[in-house]
């Protein structure tokens, strides 16, 4: 694997696992504690 | 002031690239361009698919029931009337990049894609990616940022700082204060950078125009220099007096006078060729902007693939560049609107504005080269700044509306520096409103600094390229706070 490959890889790498914790964040639950701080501050 | 670590931080790096462009400018351009390089080699699909979701979810908020939420509290009224709104919107996107582009742009694809296929379908097609470099896609991440800023900080009481959606959704975490910090940084770093651009495009344009006018043949640096300087004159006094209304009268007479120049272009030229493109390139548009915005030339030879990168790339990661900066704007002045109004006006005007603005200016390109047999691509070879002059000189009044550009580039980039300063300050203060004077400039000292980088670059792909950089992150931020917006829409009743 040459040095472009491996760059190549890294950086989509992260791409891929920045798209999986967008995904995270938007179907993650809200705890209580989350809900009534947000609230609070609405 | 000094007690902001943001600030200081901002500040140091943002004069770090502008002490390493100074002291050494061959360097830095030449770091920027292996790294976008890299970047955009193993990113292109990534950043392509983002504009398309961009763009596919302002469309899906705009016809949703979401729709009808609004952008402030329920009861609410917009402060501006729907005719101020929308010429406002036209002020935000009318700036020193049509006018440089008008008629280069389409050329330049034109040159590239001519070596593939016959000239009349080249021409049609190198007008077709013009507008999808300015149209709905452009449009779809200013709109989405604007959203974003203007819900949270008109509907939900939060400040207009880039980091300010993510505590609002996900609470004051950890993670929060650090993503945010850091998002609040690299907004401020993207505009900078991408102001740095737009002065060194103004700069260029002019010293080409005063050229053009007084009959300098390559004037060399001293001129852009000196012009450089009057510029700097020019935006120090706005700085650091409350001149609001003022500018206003300035921004709104450079865009009547580039409004102006559109208009007189589609009478003196041939009128019937340059609105026969524009009505071809509507129609052209509209029917392939969607799947264009999934192109990635992935199998074309590397002539294509580093004029896609060169053009298509560059300019989607420059419209995130100056996403936080136009989203400020556009959020500020749509304040009272509903999600729907908020992204028809923003999408729909603007792009129906560049169609006719490059069915002018690329259609009187197109006319000399295919019908008179003009020069105008060598002059795009040896000296793309003189690109509109040399259309203009070819006109009647050519010295008037020379002069009528040269004026409307100056002041676009006087207007477009002291709003920035204003921006960087607010985001550098915490969202305060009226930053302190010395805040603004600073600011407008060091986008000075950077524009003086990019004008000794003496290039404009140094220039587009140091802006690639600086905007790249600037996309993973523009994602996320998206989705603190649909997150925070799912508790909305509509």
């Amino acid at each position: 694997m040459t040095i472009e490959n491996l760059i190549d890889t890294l950086l989509n790498v992260w791409v891929f696992v920045f798209i999986g914790v967008l995904i995270w964040l938007y179907f993650k639950k809200e705890s209580k504690a989350d809900k009534s701080e947000r609230q609070s501050s609405d | 002031m000094f007690k902001n670590p943001l600030l200081l931080i901002a500040l140091a790096l943002t004069g770090l690239v502008a002490v390493w462009g100074i002291i050494d400018t061959a360097g830095l351009a030449g770091f920027s361009a292996t790294l976008t390089g890299i970047l955009f080699t193993s990113r292109s699909w990534f950043i392509m698919l983002s504009v398309s979701i961009l763009l596919i979810l302002s469309i899906w908020l705009a016809i949703s029931p979401y729709g009808r939420i609004k952008l402030g509290r329920d009861d609410d009224e917009p402060e501006f009337s729907t005719v101020s709104w929308l010429t406002m919107l036209f002020a935000a996107r009318m700036g020193v990049g049509l006018l440089f582009w008008g008629t280069a742009e389409p050329l330049s694809h034109f040159k590239v894609i001519r070596n593939y296929t016959d000239d009349f379908r080249a021409a049609e097609h190198a007008l077709f990616v013009t507008n999808f470099h300015w149209g709905l896609h452009a449009w779809a991440i200013y709109a989405v940022t604007g959203l974003v800023m203007a819900y949270f900080s008109f509907r939900k009481g939060y400040p207009n700082l880039v980091s300010a959606p993510m505590k609002a959704v996900f609470g004051q975490r950890l993670w929060t204060r650090g993503v945010g910090w850091l998002s609040d940084l690299l907004a401020i770093y993207a505009i900078a950078i991408g102001i740095g651009g737009s002065i060194a495009m103004g700069v260029f344009q002019i010293q080409s125009g005063v050229e053009s006018l007084f009959g300098l043949s390559d004037s060399g640096l001293w001129l852009a220099v000196a012009i450089f300087a009057l510029l700097c004159l020019a935006y120090i006094l706005p700085l650091m007096v409350d001149l609001s209304k003022g500018m206003a009268t300035l921004s709104n007479t450079a865009m009547a006078i580039a409004g102006g120049l559109m208009i007189f272009v589609l009478l003196a030229g041939p009128t019937f060729f340059l609105m026969s493109g524009i009505v071809g390139s509507i129609g052209d548009y509209f029917y392939r902007v969607i799947p264009h915005g999934f192109k990635t030339y992935t199998f074309f030879d590397e002539d294509v693939t580093t004029w896609f990168h060169s053009w298509t790339l560059t300019f989607m990661v420059w419209w995130f560049a100056w996403a936080p900066f136009v989203g400020v704007f556009i959020a500020r002045i749509s304040k009272g609107r509903t999600i729907r109004e908020y992204i028809l006006g923003v999408m729909l005007v603007p792009t129906f504005f560049s169609i006719f603005w490059f069915g002018v200016f690329g259609s009187v390109g197109f006319f000399g080269v295919l019908r008179l047999d003009a020069p105008i691509l060598d002059v795009l070879k040896s000296n793309i700044n003189d690109t509109t002059f040399f259309v203009l000189r070819h006109l009647p009044l050519s010295n008037l509306t020379s002069v009528a550009t040269v004026l409307a580039a100056f002041l676009f980039v006087v207007t477009s520096v002291v709003s920035a300063s204003f921006v960087l300050s607010m985001f550098a203060t915490g969202g305060d409103l009226n930053p302190p004077t010395g805040t603004k400039l600073i600011w407008g000292v060091i986008l000075g600094a950077l524009g003086l980088v990019m004008i000794l670059s003496n290039s404009i792909d140094a220039v587009k390229s140091i802006i690639g950089l600086a905007a790249l992150p600037f996309i993973f931020i523009v994602l996320l706070i998206v989705v603190c917006l649909l997150k925070a829409l799912k508790s909305e009743e509509v």
